[in-house]
């Protein structure tokens, strides 16, 4: 009698064991990542942000950094225009950058995808030139002069930017080139090219697509194919 | 003083022999090197990552202690009436609390010393591995350093316990106070600094961030988000802020442990 | 040893101890009978500071231990490690409380269990070793028959009756009057928070038992 109230116990057991991984197998419910029209930034989100980060910020940065790899990882999976994924790569950054605005790679993220592969000149200038008061480092600030100078088409923001990067105690030859370049207004292909390239230097391969991607397009743009004639001089009979 | 001693003494005794404390002793001892883990996902500065995580684990596993070995011990031993085999040696109300408060705290050394020794083996092996590991050189005394002021609000924390316990009716009210007391203080602070932002403070009503301020200053100052982040990015502390802020906590602790007295003292211990 | 004055305890409008006076002198025993919620619990731990008086004051002279109703130890620790903190606390020799333990018959294997593990007579016997340990010359036990069994009963009537003839003044309160009447030399009649009246033990008998049981009854049903 005994041995069968064993044996019925641990059958009944069995039982409930079978129904929960049955449950699971079927309970899928679609993920409302996707859906990020909701996700817009606000002050009253970076409240939110502070209030629930409390003491550690810098784990809520973390985090939100980590969400960016997702993000970036499931938009490189899916093909299509992918647009909702920018909104959502959007406001991970600026929640980032909220919560720890001393996180170098949320800047190095801002540039590299934000901008080189979003698309998002606006919006990735404005993270990497608040970079200002927190980082001693040229780089945020070099990059945004870069992009309003080449893409945005905004001299007099990207003037203001490379000066402030100029000040900067970390701020390269480079920095200072192209800087005074831009200024006398004779910033080129060659110049931009050469940026770019140094720029690559700053994030893992696997985030490079977006820069080398722009590399390529400059290089195969009708300025870049002019600036290559007019250096190389004609042939003499 | 000579009752006091033996009270600290058994106090840490009556912790210590707990199981849940034995546990929390080993899993603190290996909580650091699982923090490797999510470290290594990150680009360049793992450093700061790697100490973001030890930070915010130290705030948990002070959060357990305090909810869930330091509340349980000083609201049953009023609730229960355990309080009375100490008060009746006798002893008066003052001494037995403050030797509690002090037992307690000697208890969370043992646990805190493993900690933080766990986690500067860490922070040491994954300087040495790690190429990318992109911190302020001598990440390990950064990190001793910042635990060492991370522990100054939860003992503020931790009288403002017993200032409840000392008039709650028991656990479950001293459980509820406290949560809510830890939230405020938690959340607070962050919010009245973002509200310093002008884009924030523009869509902020002024009487909200008035009643905020008004209400942080009546609470301990849990916010050490500015340490945290500073101490990650191998930044200095001011060395005035840093004695304020010990002090401020200190002295806290101590207002908050008078109150306690005084109103442990005038109630019935039915 | 004891003496209590006029002591009264209010809660609101009502009164749970009300004019509380007596006396208890170097190796006396003293009873304090009354039924359910007559206000001798109160009456204790106003006397002990616990609970603070309304009216009138209390003297208590010399060392002396208090045995709660329903005794709440530390529940990690050890009926030793107990002990042990009571000595060095009130500097009593420390092999006082393995002696004070064995005096309660707990065994040795018991002691150094936690105390979570213990019955609740096993509870009941710690909680008297903690009071015992250092030789009191006064003991307030608030029903300290309580959880005991008929033998558990008869071995602590005995350490009672062993410490009364050494010298220390007891007052036991109980609603067990057989057992009152066996170690008391007065027994304090309490009903509705009045100490109503004070019987002589004279010859511990049941038949006194019965007679202060009838006592009791009386007052307990007249008004307050």
């Amino acid at each position: 009698m005994r041995l069968a109230a064993v044996a019925g116990q641990i059958a009944v057991a069995c039982l409930l064991l079978a129904i929960v991984a049955w449950g699971r197998s079927v309970s899928h419910f679609p993920s409302l990542v996707g859906a990020s029209e909701t996700l817009h930034w606000s002050p009253n989100q970076q409240l939110l942000d502070r209030a629930w980060a409390g003491a550690v910020p810098g784990i809520a940065a973390d985090v939100a950094v980590l969400n960016i790899f997702n993000i970036y990882a499931r938009a490189r999976s899916q093909h299509g225009s992918n647009a909702p994924w920018r909104d959502q790569l959007y406001f991970e950054l600026r929640s980032a950058q909220a919560m720890d605005p001393y996180f170098r790679d949320v800047y190095r993220l801002t540039e590299g995808l934000l901008a080189y592969e979003a698309l998002r000149w606006k919006e990735a200038v404005d993270i990497l030139a608040s970079s200002g008061p927190w980082l001693n480092s040229a780089d945020p600030l070099l990059a945004a002069s870069f992009i309003a100078h080449q893409y945005m088409h905004d001299d007099v923001l990207a003037i203001r930017l490379a000066k402030q990067a100029i000040k900067k105690p970390n701020a390269s030859q480079l920095t200072i080139g192209f800087a005074t370049a831009m200024i006398r207004k004779r910033s080129g292909c060659e110049m931009a090219l050469a940026f770019l390239e140094s720029r690559l230097h700053t994030l893992p391969r696997r985030y490079r697509q977006g820069i080398l991607f722009k590399m390529q397009q400059l290089r195969q743009s009708k300025a870049c194919i002019e600036e290559e004639r007019r250096k190389v001089p004609p042939l003499r009979e | 003083m000579s009752r006091t001693l033996p009270l600290v003494t058994l106090t840490f005794s009556e912790i210590a022999s707990q199981r849940v404390y034995r546990i929390l002793l080993g899993v603190l001892l290996l909580v650091p090197w699982l923090m490797l883990i999510p470290a290594s996902l990150f680009m360049f500065d793992i450093g700061k990552v790697l100490i973001d995580l030890l930070f915010t684990a130290l705030h948990a596993s002070l959060l357990i202690f305090l909810f869930f070995m330091a509340a349980p011990l000083i609201a049953r031993d009023i609730e229960q009436g355990s309080c009375h085999i100490f008060l009746t040696l006798p002893m008066r109300r003052g001494r037995y609390l403050s030797a509690r408060f002090v037992g307690l705290i000697v208890a969370l050394m043992p646990l805190f010393a493993a900690y933080a020794l766990s986690a500067s083996l860490t922070l040491t092996f994954a300087e040495s591995h790690w190429a990318a590991f992109y911190v302020a050189p001598h990440s390990v005394p950064l990190f001793d350093y910042g635990a060492a002021l991370i522990l100054m609000p939860y003992l503020a924390l931790t009288a403002v316990l017993f200032l409840i316990a000392a008039a709650a009716t028991g656990l479950p009210e001293t459980m509820v106070f406290l949560f809510s007391v830890w939230l405020l203080c938690w959340s607070l602070p962050p919010v009245l600094g973002a509200l310093l932002q002008a884009e924030v403070a523009a869509k902020t009503p002024t009487w909200i961030g008035t009643l905020l301020q008004t209400v942080n200053q009546l609470l301990p100052d849990l916010s050490s988000s500015r340490i945290s982040l500073y101490l990650a990015h191998g930044k200095k502390l001011g060395i005035e802020a840093v004695a304020g802020y010990c002090l401020q906590h200190l002295a806290y602790a101590l207002l908050a442990m008078m109150l306690a007295v005084i109103l442990f003292k005038r109630r019935d211990l039915t | 040893m004891l003496k209590v004055t006029a002591l009264g305890k209010r809660y609101g409008k009502a009164w749970a101890v009300r004019d509380a006076r007596l006396e208890i002198a170097k190796g006396e025993a003293v009873g304090l009978l009354g039924a359910n919620g007559a206000g001798k619990s109160t009456l204790i731990k106003c006397m002990l500071g616990l609970v603070h008086a309304t009216t009138g004051s209390t003297e208590l002279t010399g060392p002396y231990a208090y045995l709660p109703e329903q005794p709440q130890l530390p529940p990690s620790l050890s009926a030793l490690a107990l002990l042990r903190f009571k000595c060095g606390a009130n500097h009593i020799p420390p092999d006082q409380a393995p002696a004070s333990l064995a005096e309660v018959r707990l065994s040795a294997a018991d002691i150094v269990r936690p105390l979570r593990q213990y019955s609740k007579g096993m509870r009941q016997r710690a909680s008297l070793a903690f009071a015992l340990c250092g030789d009191p010359g006064l003991m307030l036990l608030d029903e300290p028959m309580s959880g005991l069994d008929a033998l558990g009963r008869a071995q602590m009537l005995d350490i009672f009756k062993q410490r009364k003839s050494g010298g220390a003044a007891i007052l036991m309160s109980s609603h067990i009057v057989s057992d009152m009447v066996q170690l008391c030399d007065r027994v304090l009649v309490m009903a509705h928070g009045r100490i109503c009246e004070s019987v002589a033990v004279a010859e511990h008998s049941l038949a006194e038992a019965k007679a202060l049981e009838s006592r009791l009854a009386d007052w307990t049903e007249q008004q307050p």
